[in-house]
């Protein structure tokens, strides 16, 4: 054993050339799929730093649709009256404004948690203490918090002294308690928040939103631990019994409520799908790549044993028994795919580092760590022991397989090489292969490009933003409006600007406010049945500097203050979905105009003034969504959102200028959402860009992976047909001839594997459908596009073997030796 | 020498001078010759003394470094590579001492070959094949393929893919030299028949039991023409 180590050592260092072109060949696969895993351990397997994990469940509230979240009193009713869960905690994030010192405000995330939340999970501090229940019982009454490891690192340098210190949280005072253990964040995968804050504290944390006491208001996961012994089917049959008393009780809220159980973490039922599904496809994608690279290895393996087969025959017939010699030759491989592994782990971490560094260009702590963790180094090595068995043991059986005479006979002959070899059969499946990831990356690419010019109902070029909450900073109702009057008109004052005006918060940036809707004349359908309608504020001159189309009526005016009669402008989607409008010529009937809706049986009557068109509000892909506006100073809230565009101006200078303007007015203010308006739809195009962004480069990685398979078995056909390319030659065949001898074979098995490469694109293309935007599974350019990428790769990597073989020399070739 | 034989091929000082690393290896000095239609001629010397290389130049797989080389009156030492081919195609037929058969191609289609690259039709190439391979007695093995046969089966094969295309001259470097006695007799008498149907044919042999049959041999020495015995002499000689 130690002994075929050491002749594989020997081998390997002989062939430094063979060697290092093995080890970047397997470096890439390896270091592919780490990264991937790193990914995918963080966002699924990685513990959480709670107790018993696997006996947390989230709770799914399904009235209609399903959705992650539950009304505080809802809660309340659950923790109280189930005998399922040894504990049921809550908890929801919010944006803070923090400061440590006078006016120095940060925006950061925060989680509001009940009191229970850190008992029920298990979680240990690093430093202090964490919640108790007894942190979470008087409304406004707990001024205290919990820092994450991360916040106590970075924004109080790891101060062994911080707990007890004080610090300002909008603009009120708290004491923390207490520093959370690294390990934990929560009880979302892909959410980072830096503090944490007990529920009790919520009208401190949303300024002029209290919803602790509304059973319609659904804003609070939920996390339960089992009590032993139960099944989830059990514990969610228990909660349905409550969930069927609330809704006899509570019918205006609650009718039609179920529960459903999902493993906690990626928010419920609702991220899960989506984040296995693509996490699935990733390990898919990647595992194919460590596929290409193993063909690429077994066939330098392959050649190599050829062309030791006189070694090996003589091995053979001094009598070495086969298994000896393909334990031998597997040693080899797997000390090759030992240093493979090794660098394939460390340009993994490298990646992963290069991913931290990178924050995404949306405006949510969404990344969660990426550490190199037990679990990746065992997937990293087990991938790599699998790879190297998978292409070494196919070279190996092969070549101390068959008849032993021909190859100690060594005649003239040239080698036979049989009809179709192993080799070149694994080279054609890698150009399938390669076609495959390249026909997934072209149809992300263009669902991207088609994407970024969908008609979003505004036009995001050549327009800035700046968003910021006045109330976090210590203003009330009437200086905050006066607040954002001043800065508006200095905004639409400055040379440059064309426009300006304010939304409360921009559609496509996850801040999605639905509410039902209760049209006067039909307010008695049932819950379930009631229609929703994303909501927004906005100021006049919003749609004039958004480019939003207005259809019908007018747009806000100033009149339109908190003392005038409630109006509402709707959505094209609104009128036709909810009013039942249909449009005739450049009207609609019945006429929308002037009918009235409302969004709760106790709020006002809302009447419609106006009708714009349709735009895209939670994601690119949704279905036309019913949207409302309402006038900024007729609605509550606080978050204002300043739009301004210049046509004269590069947007970047508009973002700064918006900048400039809030800083001259207050300059404690923090801002979120600063910059050109066409950045701020990252979020929105992010999963987009995600995907064509990693299978773009895995598709880079397999058509180079690829192409040097081409290369070598190109290559390795003239290296060992050179001799009958002598002899073709002195007969009088010209250049073409010899290379359609000698690469024609080659060409037709690449030509097969393209074909099996796009029938599994024609599979693969239906399965992506719900990953693509705009842009049919069956994409003439997106195809068009792959194939003339892959057979340009083939054709370059065809390209030096083919004049090699032209070029042979017949003097040389056939010189007998 | 009657005077209807026709000059085939006629070599004006040929040298040939290979470069390898900085060495010079002088393979052929001022070397003149003439080979006359129908004419049966060996090259015979020691090994290293430039046979294979004069007759690599012969067969145009290789060209002179200095000199002129006349085939069929035509001067051909300058021709390009499309040329060279063409003509080896159709002038030459090639013996190899080591055959030199495609082991992926069967005796079929191995003799098929130059007739492939010149672009005959199918039927006609069949024909050919079927004949030259009757020539040679190997029309019952078309379906073999190379490695299925003895030695002297696969040098007759060659002889055939050789003669397929009705060349001008047959060379053959030594091609008794990977046969038994027995089986190297067999290909001489086949290639001393082929002769006497009229094929000019060329043989480089080291072999004096086979040199005799030639009407003319040339003896090579370092390069240089050393001699020329007519056969007559050589069998006086005896
Ligand atoms: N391609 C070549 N490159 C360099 N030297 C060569 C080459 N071919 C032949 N020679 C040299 O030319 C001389 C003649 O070789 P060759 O014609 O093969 O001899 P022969 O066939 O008579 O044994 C030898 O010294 C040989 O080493
Ligand atoms: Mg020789």
């Amino acid at each position: 054993m130690l002994q075929d180590f050491r002749f594989a050592i020997r081998l390997l260092r002989k062939n430094p050339a063979f060697t290092l072109a093995a080890a970047i060949t397997l470096a890439l696969g390896i270091g592919a799929n780490s990264a991937v895993f790193t990914a995918v351990n963080a966002v699924i397997f990685r513990p959480m730093g709670v107790d018993h994990p696997e006996q947390l469940l989230s709770l799914n509230l399904k009235q209609g649709n399903e959705v992650p979240t539950h009304s505080y009193p809802d809660y309340r009713d659950l923790r109280d009256r189930n005998d399922v869960f040894a504990g049921l905690a809550g908890y929801t994030f919010e944006g803070i404004s923090m400061s440590q010192g006078a006016g120095n405000n940060k925006l950061l995330w925060s989680y509001m948690v009940t009191g229970n939340y850190f008992d029920v999970l298990g979680a240990k501090p690093y430093l202090g203490r964490l919640f108790h229940s007894g942190d979470d019982v008087k409304k406004g009454g707990h001024p205290v918090i919990v820092l994450s490891y991360i916040c106590w690192q970075n924004r109080f340098g790891a101060d062994r002294h911080v707990v007890d210190r004080h610090v300002k949280v909008n603009g009120f005072d708290y004491t923390i308690v207490g520093v959370a253990a690294p390990e934990f964040y929560g009880t979302e995968r892909i959410y980072t928040p830096e503090l944490f804050v007990p529920m009790a504290m919520q009208e401190q944390i949303e300024i002029g939103d209290s919803w602790l006491e509304q059973r319609g208001s659904h804003s609070t996961f939920l996390i339960g631990r089992l009590k032993p012994g139960l099944t989830r089917e059990r514990a969610e049959a228990g909660l349905n019994v409550i969930a069927q008393q609330l809704a006899r009780e509570y019918p205006e809220t609650d009718a039609g409520m179920k529960i459903t159980l999902t493993p906690p973490g990626l928010a419920g039922s609702y991220l899960r799908g989506p984040v296995l599904g693509f996490s699935g496809v990733l390990m898919l994608v990647a595992g194919i790549v460590l596929l290409i690279a193993c063909v690429n290895l077994a066939g330098l393996l392959l050649a190599r044993a050829t062309d030791r087969r006189r070694e090996i025959a003589v091995r053979l017939a001094l009598g070495a028994s086969r298994g000896r010699l393909v334990r031998q030759m597997l040693m080899e491989s797997m000390t090759l795919a030992i240093v493979g592994g090794g660098a394939g782990l460390l340009l993994a971490k490298w990646i992963a580092d290069l991913l931290v560094a990178w924050r995404p260009p949306i405006n949510l702590p969404v990344f969660p760590p990426l550490t190199l963790d037990t679990r990746v180094l065992l997937f990293s090595m087990g991938a790599s022991l699998f790879a190297g068995l998978l292409f070494g043991l196919v070279p190996a059986w092969q070549a101390t397989g068959g008849d032993l005479t021909p190859a100690l006979k060594n005649m003239g002959l040239t080698m036979r090489a049989g009809r179709f070899h192993a080799r070149d059969l694994l080279v054609a499946a890698q150009v399938g292969l390669s076609v495959v990831l390249l026909v997934g990356s072209m149809l992300m690419v263009r669902s991207l490009q088609h994407a970024l010019s969908l008609n979003v109902g505004f036009d995001p070029r050549h327009a800035a933003v700046a968003g910021f909450d006045s109330s976090l900073h210590g203003y009330d109702n009437v200086r905050g409006a006066a607040l954002e009057k001043r800065v508006l008109e200095k905004v639409r004052a400055m040379p440059g600007i064309d426009s300006a005006a304010i939304i409360n918060d921009l559609p496509l940036n996850l801040h999605i406010q639905n509410s039902y809707v209760y049209v006067e004349g039909s307010e008695n359908v049932p819950v379930s049945k009631r229609p929703t309608a994303t909501g927004y504020r906005t100021s006049p001159g919003l749609f004039d500097t958004f480019k939003t189309r207005l259809l019908a009526g007018r747009d806000f005016d100033d009149r339109d203050n908190a003392d005038s009669k409630r109006v509402a402008i709707v959505n094209e989607a609104f009128v036709t979905h909810i009013l039942h409008s249909k449009r005739v010529g450049n009207s609609y009937a019945p006429d929308p105009i002037g009918r009235r809706f409302r969004f709760g049986t106790g709020s006002p009557f809302l009447e419609i003034v106006g009708i714009v068109e349709t735009g895209k509000y939670q994601s690119l892909s949704e279905a036309p969504l019913p949207a409302t506006f309402q006038p900024l100073r007729q609605a509550v809230g606080s978050d204002v959102t300043i739009v301004a565009r210049s046509n004269s101006l590069p947007d970047t200078e508009v973002a700064a200028m918006l900048k400039r303007a809030i800083a001259e007015e207050d300059p404690s203010i923090a801002l979120f959402a600063s910059g050109t308006l066409e950045s701020q739809l990252g979020l929105a195009l992010f999963p987009a860009r995600i995907a064509a962004g990693t299978l773009g480069a895995f598709g880079l990685l397999a058509i180079v992976l690829a192409s040097t398979g081409v290369y070598g078995m190109m290559a390795y056909t003239v290296a060992r047909r050179s001799r009958e390319i002598g002899i073709r030659m002195a007969l009088g065949a010209r250049g073409p001839q010899v290379i359609r001898s000698i690469l024609g074979r080659g060409a037709m098995l690449l030509g097969g594997g393209v074909a099996i490469g796009i029938a599994l694109s024609l599979v693969m293309g239906r399965l992506m459908t719900a990953m693509l935007y705009g842009v049919q599974a069956l994409d003439g350019p997106a195809y068009t596009a792959a194939l003339a990428l892959i057979g340009a790769a083939a054709a370059a990597a065809c390209w030096v073997p083919a004049r090699r073989a032209a070029r042979v020399d017949p003097m040389v070739s056939l010189r007998w030796e | 020498m009657s005077a209807e034989t026709q000059t085939l091929l006629r070599m004006n000082g040929v040298t040939k001078v290979f470069l390898t690393d900085e060495v010079e290896t002088h393979a052929l000095s001022g070397i003149h010759l003439e080979i006359n239609a129908g004419e049966y001629v060996s090259i015979a010397g020691p090994s290293g003394c430039g046979k294979s290389t004069l007759l690599s130049i012969l067969g145009l797989l290789d060209s002179p470094s200095d000199g002129e080389y006349l085939l069929n009156g035509n001067p051909v030492q300058d021709l390009d590579l499309g040329e060279r081919a063409r003509i080896r195609n159709r002038e030459i037929g090639f013996i190899f001492q080591a055959f030199n058969l495609i082991g992926d191609l069967t005796v079929f289609e191995n003799v098929e070959l130059p007739l492939t690259y010149r672009g005959m039709p199918g039927a006609e190439r069949k024909k050919a094949v079927q004949e030259a391979l009757e020539r040679v007695g190997m029309a019952h093995r078309v379906k073999h393929y190379p490695s299925q046969l003895s030695g002297g089966q696969q040098q007759r094969v060659a002889v055939a893919r050789a003669l397929v295309g009705k060349p001008l001259i047959l060379l053959a470097d030594e091609p008794t030299g990977n046969l038994d006695s027995q089986n190297g007799e067999q290909v001489i008498e086949l290639l001393q028949e082929l002769h006497r149907g009229g094929a000019t044919i060329c043989m480089v042999t080291h072999d004096q039991r086979y040199s005799k049959h030639a009407d003319r041999t040339i003896n090579l020495f370092d390069g240089r023409i050393v001699d020329e015995v007519e056969a007559a002499q050589q069998s006086s000689a005896h």
